[in-house]
């Protein structure tokens, strides 16, 4: 009964969100802390397509009680996201921008799950 | 969840720090020492070279996939890697840390200068300075302090990101 009050909201899926997000900001601290290494690969996780993947709804749902078992329909469920490596010149300006735009959708995450979470202590109180 | 990979990104950070605040160490001496023709050994200052590591995974992620896939480290089904272990993991998915080593110049650490009232001027008037160009330094300078002001701010949106989520 508990679980399926909490999967009505999105905070398992918001909670892989700022793992992930953690996750890039620890990369991305690492470029910019090798920003003069020479030879240095920089690495980035990009996780906006399995995002907007996880968050699509569908009415077909695909029952699945093997882990081995393929998603099929609506998912939810966020997993990972794609390790970007490159070689090259890292941008300062870039990696800058990366570690600002990171912040604010860690943020926004942050946000949308303390609402999740107001919403539900209002429908307990009975008032919001 | 430890707390050794929770503030991770902090070190990492700290430790581009430390390798700027070297550099600009360095450079701040080559300065100081441009036209230093003795030193306690009596040969002139030689300028000091930094050179920066990384350090941790150095590994491709593809390398350490087929170490996965060798089956040495990650469970495998079917010659699909099913899960990576943990250790594995953090070593793919983390930030590596940089290092600053320091050595001095060989290639040539002296250049001549005719000076032949300099008391150290040899029997054609010449003296061996340091081979230090300031345009090289104050760039080395430049970039120093730059990067270091880049990990300072990625710091700074580390901690702001750290205290939002208390906020939950």
């Amino acid at each position: 009964m508990m679980k399926t009050v909490f999967e009505k909201t999105n905070v398992d899926l918001l909670d892989k969100v700022l793992s992930l997000s953690g996750l890039r900001q620890r990369l991305i601290a690492g470029n910019i802390a090798n920003a003069l290494t020479p030879g240095y690969i920089r690495k980035d996780l990009r996780f906006e397509q399995s995002l907007s993947k996880a968050m699509e709804r569908t009415s077909l749902q695909g029952l699945m009680d093997d882990e081995r078992h393929m998603p099929l329909g609506n998912s939810s469920e966020l997993r990972t996201g794609a390790l970007i490596e490159a070689e090259g010149e890292t941008s300062m300006e870039r990696e800058m921008a990366a570690s600002a735009e990171n912040q604010l959708f860690y943020s926004a995450a942050v946000r949308l799950i303390g609402d999740s979470f107001k919403t539900l202590k209002g429908c307990i109180r009975g008032r919001f | 969840m430890s707390f050794d990979r929770l503030f991770s990104v902090f070190r990492v950070s700290a430790s581009g720090l430390e390798a700027q605040r070297k550099f600009l160490e360095a450079t701040a001496s080559n300065i100081a020492n441009a036209e230093t023709t003795e030193t306690e050994n009596g040969q002139p200052y030689v300028p000091r070279r930094v050179r920066f590591r990384e350090i941790g995974n150095t590994d491709r992620f593809g390398r350490v996939l087929e170490k996965a896939l060798s089956g040495a480290e990650g469970s495998v089904f079917e010659g699909r890697v099913a899960s990576l272990s943990s250790s594995l993991r953090n070593r793919v998915m983390s930030g590596n840390r940089v290092q600053a080593v320091e050595s001095f110049e060989t290639d040539d650490p002296t250049r001549l200068v005719y000076e032949p009232d300099h008391p150290q001027a040899d029997a054609d008037g010449y003296v061996r300075k340091p081979n230090i160009t300031m345009v090289e330094e104050m760039t080395n300078l430049m970039l120093a302090s730059r990067a270091y002001e880049a990990n300072i701010t990625v710091m700074n949106a580390s901690k702001s990101m750290m205290k939002k989520a208390l906020e939950i």
